[in-house]
């Protein structure tokens, strides 16, 4: 909180000598039961800025749907956004990121935004640095936007994008991770879409058994267990007054016979990735498109996932 | 009903265990102690012996407390954590001396939702599916725990009283200065103590002197050890308070009290509270101490699929209408 002149009020109101005398006091005899209902908690730990994303991992953390057709992320080919499954070689488009700021009182200046390209499917690892900005981002509803001229590599390839924020003063790390994998297929009866998975700890470092004292348990690793979800939520993205968190996120199952195979799997030492098909039975004939989420959790951790846009023509 | 963790298992007490344990070493070194510096000062062997007992074993203790007070908080993951759910109690323990209060603001998080948000890719411990459940209980690696034990809100539950857990919550809490204070204050007042036990000690032997030696010598030793422990329980209580005082006055020139915010635990608030993983090895759970940051979420949430809901459209800069964060 701040007062008129923009001065923080902690700062603004430091008590004199007799009110620091009473604060003394207070503290050493002012009563408190145990449990009064409530703790005044000090403003260095709850007016802090919240610069934030539409994050999947937190979402998913949250036991709830997400789509991987990021609503912050824009990929733009002369101001017509692209998916990014489809882009072309060795073209240059406009990755829009827009950073909302979760906190109602304090600005997030400075913001870092960073932005990396990877191999399109779920859960990689190899990160491609697209580039890096800093942006000045308001006190809720603002938001700022960051802009990132992007060249594709010459050799054709299919790409996701995920995007990172930091801020020194981030009151919430949770909500700085986003992620962009779309894929757009035109229908048949039935459509494949191969999706590759890849193993997002294939490099942690193995528990050494036997240098551990007896008393010390052994430090968990990532589970190789893979668990793979399709459903068709789509993001109905609203801010204030027109925002409903019970529709915004209420789960939506597959709009259309839609499974994956295998839809759980084991990863194999050494195993850097497995392909996995997403099979849809779409209708025959022309209608409206639907979207197909498909999620990853490898040893319970959510890592990553594809939004497959199926069209009926 | 206190603000504090309640456990299903495991040893409440361990920490005053830990520095009740200080007192037969120290007593020993005091000893030896103590015979040395009388035969060096050509005091009674008895006055070295008496005064050196309770003099050691009250140094042990005052500074095994100190140690003990400084590591018992043992870090499970280098980074901060970040948790969201309800506070289920608030509150600030009273000012006082250690061992019995440290001062620090306390609140207990649990359901609704009571989901770990940060880290998303937290490794579980086999047979552990609920990430939740692997920050209750995985012990930090130098507790000499094997396992936290889980901590719940019911005051009735204990270890013999299984059957009262039912409310799952994590103990969180913001330092205050008292406790850490109170611990240094009460070590120095207690070494003070036996210096001034010593001195009376000796003056009281010198008087005795005059008796007959056998009884003068065992009225030596017992008024020797009797006097360096009353000084130094003295001292421990009045230097432990000064202590208080002096971190009473860090508190309240530092920002608690000042401009925040409330963290209520009867409106059905929900929060997201980030701060260091720790195992507490005085009780033998695990809680985040010291909470770094505290985002409302918002207040009056009814059910907890709103609890989630919520947490989610705040989370992603979506506020909807409602109670102002």
């Amino acid at each position: 909180m701040a007062d008129s002149a923009g001065i923080p009020t902690s700062v603004a109101q430091r008590p004199g000598c007799l009110g620091l005398i009473l604060r003394i006091l207070a503290v050493m005899v002012g009563r408190r039961p145990p449990d009064w209902g409530c703790i005044y908690v000090p403003a260095r730990l709850t007016d802090r800025p919240d610069p934030c994303i539409y994050d999947q991992f937190m979402l998913m953390a949250l036991g709830l749907p997400v789509t991987w057709a990021n609503p912050d992320v824009a990929i733009l080919l002369n101001g017509v956004p692209q998916n990014t499954y489809d882009l072309v070689a060795s073209t240059t488009y406009d990755v829009i990121v827009t950073v909302h700021n979760s906190s109602r009182t304090r600005p997030a200046p400075g913001t870092r935004v960073q932005i990396w390209w990877m191999e399109f499917g779920a859960g990689g690892t190899v990160k491609h640095a697209l580039g890096t900005t800093f942006v000045d981002v308001p006190t809720w509803p603002g938001v700022a936007t960051a802009q990132f001229p992007w060249t594709t590599p010459a050799t054709p390839g299919h790409y996701c994008l995920e995007i990172e924020l930091f801020h020194p003063d981030d009151a919430d790390p949770s909500n700085n991770r986003g992620q962009n994998n779309t894929q757009v297929y035109a229908a048949h009866s039935r459509v494949e879409s191969p999706i590759r998975v890849f193993n997002t700890f294939a490099d942690d470092p193995p528990v050494q058994p036997g240098t551990l004292s007896p008393k010390r348990p052994p430090v968990p690793v990532h589970g190789d267990d893979v668990e793979i979800t399709v459903d068709s939520y789509v993001f109905a993205d609203a801010i204030g007054k027109d925002a409903n968190p019970d529709t915004m996120f209420a789960p939506r199952d597959a709009a259309w016979p839609a499974r994956v195979e295998p839809a759980s799997f084991t990863f194999q030492p050494g195993e850097r990735y497995r392909d996995v098909l997403l099979i849809v039975d779409a209708p025959d004939g022309p209608g409206p498109a639907e979207t197909f989420n498909v999620s990853v959790r490898q040893g319970g951790a959510p890592t990553g996932g594809v939004t497959v846009t199926i069209e009926r023509r | 009903m206190e603000c504090s963790a309640h456990n299903i298992s495991g040893d409440q007490n361990a920490g005053i265990n830990r520095v009740a344990g200080g007192a037969i070493p120290g007593a020993v070194l005091g000893a030896a102690a103590g015979l040395a510096i009388a035969g060096a000062t050509a005091n009674p062997v008895v006055l070295g012996l008496g005064a050196g007992v309770a003099g050691g074993a009250a140094l042990g203790v005052a500074w095994m407390q100190v140690y003990d007070w400084f590591t018992r908080l043992k870090e499970v993951y280098p980074d901060p954590i970040t948790i969201v759910g309800t506070p289920h109690c608030a509150g600030k323990n009273h000012f006082g001396i250690q061992p019995f209060t440290d001062g620090d603001w306390t609140t207990n998080i649990g359901k609704p939702p009571l989901k770990l948000v940060f880290p998303t890719d937290l490794p579980l411990s086999p047979g552990v599916t609920d990430p939740m459940d692997e920050i209750r209980t995985r012990a930090a690696w130098d507790s000499n725990l094997p396992k936290a034990a889980l901590s719940f809100q019911d005051s009735a539950c204990s270890p013999t009283n299984p059957a009262a857990c039912v409310t799952p919550i994590l103990h969180c809490e913001i330092s205050s200065h008292i406790g850490s204070a109170s611990v240094v204050g009460g070590a120095i007042g207690t070494t003070a103590g036996v210096i001034g036990g010593c001195i009376a000690a000796a003056i009281i032997c010198a008087a005795l002197g005059a008796f007959t030696f056998g009884i003068g010598a065992l009225l030596c030793l017992l008024i020797a050890a009797i006097v360096v422990a009353a000084l130094a329980v003295a001292g421990y209580f009045i230097g432990a308070f000064v202590g208080s005082v002096v971190g009473a006055i860090q508190d309240a020139v530092s920002d608690f009290d000042k401009q925040g915010q409330f963290l209520e635990s009867h409106q059905q608030c929900v929060y997201k509270v980030s701060g260091r993983w720790v195992t507490d090895t005085s009780h033998g759970h695990n809680e985040i101490h010291d909470i770094t940051s505290i985002v409302l979420v918002d207040c009056g949430v009814g059910s907890a699929a709103a609890a989630l809901t919520l947490t989610a459209a705040v989370g992603t800069g979506r506020h909807p209408s409602g109670v102002d964060p």
